[in-house]
């Protein structure tokens, strides 16, 4: 396993201002989980629901409340700063939207020369070499080299953002809705480079996105992240017609969910509130169709079924 | 060529900007027709100039020396470009309506949903305050928001995108108006919620009578949604179709490859399908076919002259080879 995860946990501490009252959020919570080496792995949840927090988790970014990210073997949680800018290289995220990821201010040689001088110690000549290795290999022009990025489509940034992450040479990439803001007409070049540089130098990606076609199609296996908990693992070719949590049935369409209104009551929503605080009942209750009393109370545990792993006390029922 | 039993009719559209001492054609020569209670989508790009054009329907650029305009935007016979503010006025949103893609920045944090909403109503049909609250009551119950007092006393910023995005429907269509133009609604929500939020539209705008027309980038949403689609490809609206026939009768090669890429499905050898190359500028200034550099199909004709279509009304293409295109299938 390349990347593994033990009961990580996030939780943010938001105090209401008006009432002062300090709630807990579990951005993320109870996350076990292994990515096999080689191989793209996909990460789908709506917004909210805590699918950038893991992704940021994975590469040691953010500092989990709880829990151990092990990568390679390696405790990434134990490591001390410094030990972990060495390490750094080996995983590398490319982020959703290019204008914010990338300095505006610096040329596009600059941005994906920095982290090769600053990481491997390459002299001014390396680096120009590399440079335009790089961008030979994720398609774009050597001559943008000295452009800024304000310069570049939003397709051609993306390419810029692969590449920055790509030029260390690492073994697993985060990919945060890499291709999401782009044109469908251009995305599909993005995720064929993608597939080709996954190809050339053996990386595995964290592929997390929420547009559920895309995902479908790239990816090897698929998680489904609800409320900060993976509610079900299953190969990408069965998810559309053989899943058995109630929400990824939703989610492609299967069946309605108990919308979100009407409002639920108080007393309902005393129940909610509980439910998300102190996470003994499943966080999908309220909003499932198949919901029983044992919902509210038990949180369930990932159960093996013929395609996968699922979370959810009735997926024998659910078909 | 005036329609009488259009409700919107744009004709020969044209809209450039003038900067620099250039004169940039943002859109041209559109021509596009909507009869009452039909609803019209309108796919292209980003920078395709599809918000610009819902933004000329509605005249909510400022046309001075830097933005010119050609042709007309007929409203029941009424040319909007050549209307007074009077005149404008009482058509924003009371006749015709729109709604933009990010909710929160197109309302007012400083006011509750209840005086917003109530403003447009005073304001276009005259009725009295206790009327309009009993009147956004019922909207509020139509669209799902309930109970409808808790969301008309709430601020902008306390509810979620979905709840924002259907209290711009409501604010929107509370009027009664005869067109909603929807730009890009549910680019910015979740899958489920923007479904959910189609559907209340879709049943709400059908009892009403209101036409739709609805701007989006995703050909997939928009298909669903509307009987008849407009493709629309740097500034040029190259092909009008009813989205029954998609996209095996999508004459223009430009809208069958976006189909094709809207799906997301790898090929035999595992590829994505893409379209190489990119959109061009405004400041290119092309005579030809803009998806000339793009196209499989193209010849030397496309770059030299713009394609015309016979008629432009139901179906049709504007492509040089969509002969050819017909006769191979």
């Amino acid at each position: 396993m390349l990347l593994q995860t033990e009961n990580l946990t996030k939780t943010y501490l938001r105090v209401s201002p008006i009432t002062r009252k300090v709630r807990r959020v579990h951005a993320v919570k109870d996350i076990n989980f292994s990515i096999p080496h080689n191989c793209i792995y996909g990460l789908i949840g709506e917004t909210g629901h805590g699918k950038s927090t893991f992704g940021r988790l994975a590469l040691a970014l953010e500092t989990p409340t709880s829990g151990k990210v092990f990568f390679d073997g390696i405790e990434l949680t134990a490591l001390s700063k410094n030990k972990l800018r060495k390490l750094r290289p080996k995983f590398q995220m490319v982020f959703q939207s290019p204008d914010s990821a990338l300095n505006p201010k610096q040329r596009i040689s600059e941005i994906i020369g920095y982290p090769l001088r600053f990481q491997m110690g390459y002299s001014r000549r390396q680096v120009n070499w590399a440079v335009r290795e790089m961008l030979e290999k994720v398609q774009l022009d050597i001559r943008y080299a000295e452009s800024y990025p304000r310069e570049l489509s939003g397709g051609q940034k993306q390419r810029v953002e692969i590449a920055r992450a790509l030029s260390l040479g690492p073994k697993f990439l985060v990919a945060d809705e890499p291709a999401s803001s782009l044109d469908a007409s251009i995305r599909g070049r993005i995720l064929n480079l993608l597939l080709k540089l996954k190809e050339e130098h053996s990386l595995t990606i964290l592929f997390i996105g929420h547009n559920l076609e895309v995902i479908e199609s790239i990816c090897d296996t698929i998680s489904v992240i609800y409320k900060g908990s993976i509610i079900e693992t299953i190969a990408a070719d069965k998810i559309r017609f053989e899943s058995r949590h109630p929400y990824t049935r939703a989610l492609f369409g299967h069946f309605r969910l108990k919308t979100l209104n009407p409002e639920p009551s108080s007393a309902a929503k005393r129940k909610i509130n509980a439910v998300e605080e102190e996470t003994t009942g499943c966080r999908f209750s309220w909003q499932c169709p198949f919901v029983g009393d044992r919902c509210w109370k038990d949180f369930p545990e990932l159960t093996k079924f013929n395609a996968g792993e699922v979370r959810c006390h009735f997926f024998e029922e659910i078909w | 060529m005036l329609i009488m039993n259009d409700l919107l009719s744009i004709q020969n559209f044209s809209l450039a900007i003038h900067y620099e001492n250039r004169i940039l054609p943002i859109l041209h020569e559109i021509n596009l027709h909507i009869e009452t209670g039909e609803r019209v989508g309108l796919v292209g790009e980003s920078g395709s100039g599809k918000s610009s054009l819902a933004k000329a329907i509605l005249r909510l650029h400022e046309f001075n020396y830097s933005l010119l305009t050609e042709g007309g935007i007929f409203y029941k016979g009424e040319n909007l470009l050549g209307m007074d503010a009077h005149g404008i006025n009482s058509i924003r949103g009371n006749e015709i309506s729109i709604v933009f893609q990010d909710p929160l920045s197109s309302m007012n944090p400083m006011f509750k949903v209840r005086k917003q909403i109530a403003e447009v109503l005073i304001h276009h049909k005259g009725v009295s305050h206790s009327d309009a609250d009993d009147l956004i009551y019922d909207t509020f119950r139509e669209l799902h928001l309930t109970p409808p007092e808790r969301f008309m006393n709430a601020y902008p910023f306390q509810l979620s995108g979905g709840q924002c995005q259907r209290v711009m429907i409501a604010m929107a269509l509370i009027t009664v108006p005869k067109l909603l133009i929807a730009d890009e609604i549910t680019s910015s929500l979740d899958a489920i919620i923007s479904e959910e939020i189609l559907e209340l539209l879709d049943s709400y705008s059908r009892k009403q009578g209101t036409s739709v027309l609805m701007i989006s980038h995703n050909l997939h949403t928009v298909r669903k949604f509307v009987d008849r689609i407009g493709i629309l490809y740097a500034g040029q609206l190259v092909e009008c179709l009813n989205c029954y026939y998609l996209p095996e009768r999508a004459w223009h090669p430009y809208t069958r490859a976006l189909f094709y890429c809207a799906d997301a499905k790898r090929d035999e050898k595992g590829r994505f399908k893409s379209i190489d190359g990119y959109p061009p500028k405004p400041e290119m200034n092309i005579k030809g076919c803009p998806f000339y550099s793009r196209c499989e199909y193209h010849t030397d004709i496309c770059r030299e002259e713009m394609p015309s279509s016979e008629t432009e009304t139901g179906d049709w293409v504007k492509c040089h080879h969509a002969d050819q295109i017909r006769n191979e299938q």
